[in-house]
């Protein structure tokens, strides 16, 4: 079992999700800016230990409420795709990177959360989620499921 | 910057730039000319996606002087044997084909910014209303003292992909036991950060599977320290014990320079002998960027990290190895990323489609030994006009066999990805 493209059925059950969504304080700010597209983080080095913002502090489940009732952006969609699409191609018959095309809208902003959240364990997609706000999560799902 | 640099240029344009409603709705009359000079996976990246924004409604040409593309990506694992060449040699045929492009096979000899042209080695001058120029390194071979591109027909830097990659692999086949392998390796800013290591993995790796124990790998480093250290050096001693030795610039004191036909390298401190010697030299822009004078003292091409516009023509975008993208590295990942924020502000300069807020991504790869992949890489955005570091991830020295397995299995869908993104 691949565990980091685990399906919702297979990940831990909503009761640790919750617990660590309310890990660290101030972080509304953060989706705030993020709500408003202008999501900044200042220099600093990250030597050699990566390093990502933190998790946000509000209950997973409500961010997927937040994130699905923004209405999608299709067209900043498109552009922002274009960074996923290099490796999630749409022939691409390697299992290593799965397809994201036609994903349904609901289960591609709970599973990209989830990476935000860390809750799926791809350091790539963690970082990728890390620095992604709620307005361009929409916009992607938007976009995702109107592919086939 | 780019709302002026879209005024600027409607005005250019006259009225008529306003009857441009839609992207993709270019009246024919008045189809723009996109120029791209390089076919890596900057160039390549760029004219495939403009192409499928434009649907035909702009001209793109790509001057490339290859006629086929060998990646420097994944190059290392040719040298180590898991790759074959063919599969890391691509063609432009889909580009052509499928997506209309014009692929000129020759040389960019001159751009004339004034003019908005670029002139070929074949002789045809060709007008742009946009340029992108992603043509790459270019290496400066007398930065190591008695070295030339001469000389790189014995001596081998391999770190422009192609026939030089191809050398160098006969040459690591034709080691015997005992033998010695001399890597001069090059000083900041340079293409691939984490790629002499991985070389010199690879090259671990064929000895070793050939029973060659006895062999060394003498790395002569003119940095402190380099990209993954942490995780090479482990790799190193767990899988070639005693094979390799990496030399910093306290301990060699300095590399004097090279003598290729007596197979030796001096150093401050000591004289080193290889019975193969591979030199990779410091590096700048490719030469077309810099006699456009789109470079500054450093030798490569200064950018705004929004757009990835010259600092110097606004007319001119300059991606991948050549520019200077703030905290990203010189890398074919990083190139690929640049290219959709370029794409996004041609449509946007040349129809009035939407421009967004830009994002970067890079992740560099690298193999250690079979099944143990490592990585390291970032998202990257305009942090008060400079691209920045805004989330990054590196492999764990202690994760599993497990995690480095996938590791190398993202790896290989990476690549098939990223060369159908760049090739179609």
């Amino acid at each position: 079992m691949r565990t980091g493209h685990r399906k919702p059925h297979e990940t831990d059950g909503g009761d640790s999700k919750t617990a660590r969504g309310f890990r660290a304080l101030g972080i509304h700010k953060i989706w705030l800016f993020a709500a408003c597209g202008i999501f900044l983080i200042p220099h600093f080095s990250f030597a050699d230990s990566g390093a990502q913002p933190p998790i946000p502090d509000m209950p997973l489940g409500e961010a997927i409420g937040q994130v699905l009732a923004i209405p999608g952006d299709a067209e900043y969609g498109a552009y922002l795709a274009s960074e996923c699409v290099t490796c999630h191609q749409q022939h691409s018959a390697n299992h290593a990177i799965p397809l994201i095309n036609g994903l349904p809208r609901e289960y591609f902003v709970e599973a990209m959360l989830e990476y935000k959240y860390r809750l799926r364990d791809n350091s790539v997609m963690q970082a990728i989620m890390g620095s992604l706000g709620m307005e361009e999560l929409s916009a992607l799902a938007t976009y995702f499921s109107t592919k086939d | 910057m780019s709302s002026v640099t879209r005024r600027t240029f409607n005005k250019l344009l006259g009225a008529g730039a306003s009857a441009m409603a839609m992207p993709g709705l270019l009246r024919a009359q008045e189809r723009k000319n996109v120029v791209i000079v390089g076919g890596g996976a900057g160039g390549a990246t760029v004219a495939r996606h403009l192409a499928e924004k434009a649907g035909g409604a702009i001209n793109i040409t790509l001057i490339e002087d290859s006629e086929k593309y060998t990646t420097c990506f994944f190059s290392n694992l040719y040298l180590g044997g898991y790759r074959d060449f063919a599969s890391i040699t691509h063609g432009y045929d889909r580009l052509v084909n499928d997506y209309g492009i014009r692929k000129i096979t020759a040389r960019a000899e001159e751009i004339d910014r004034t003019a908005q042209t670029v002139r070929t080695s074949t002789g045809e001058t060709i007008p742009y209303d946009r340029l992108v120029l992603s043509p790459g390194i270019d290496l400066i071979f007398d930065s190591v003292p008695g070295y030339s591109k001469e000389l790189a027909e014995i001596a081998p830097h391999a770190w422009q992909a192609g026939p030089q990659t191809q050398l160098l692999k006969s040459k690591i086949d034709g080691l015997k036991n005992g033998d010695q392998v001399v890597m001069v390796a090059p000083p900041n800013p340079y293409r691939c950060p984490p790629g002499p290591y991985e070389r010199v993995s690879m090259i671990a790796h064929t000895l070793k599977s050939r029973g060659l124990n006895d062999c060394t790998i003498v790395v002569l480093d003119p940095k402190e320290k380099f990209s993954k250290q942490g995780l090479f050096t482990a790799g190193w001693e767990k899988y070639y014990p005693g094979m390799v030795e990496w030399y910093g610039p306290n301990i060699h004191g300095g590399i004097k320079g090279v003598d290729v036909e007596a197979g030796t390298v001096e150093t401050d401190f000591d004289t080193f002998s290889g019975a193969l010697l591979n030199i990779i030299p410091a590096q700048r822009a490719g030469s077309i960027a810099i006699s456009a004078g789109l470079s500054d003292d450093s030798g490569f091409c200064p950018v705004d990290a929004e757009t990835m516009r010259s600092k110097r023509d606004e007319n001119i975008f300059v991606i991948g190895d050549a520019s200077i993208a703030g905290a990203m590295p010189k890398s074919g990942s990083a190139a690929n990323s640049q290219a959709k924020v370029v794409v996004m502000h041609l449509m946007g300069d040349l129809s009035d489609a939407r421009v967004f807020p830009a994002r970067y991504l890079n992740t560099c790869w690298s193999l250690v030994e079979t099944n143990d992949g490592i990585k390291v890489g970032a998202q990257y955005a305009n942090v008060d006009g400079a691209i920045a570091s805004t989330s990054s991830f590196i492999s764990q020295p202690d994760e599993s066999a497990d995690i480095r397995k996938q590791t190398f299995e993202e790896s290989v869908a990476w690549y098939d990805g990223i060369t159908k993104d760049m090739f179609g």
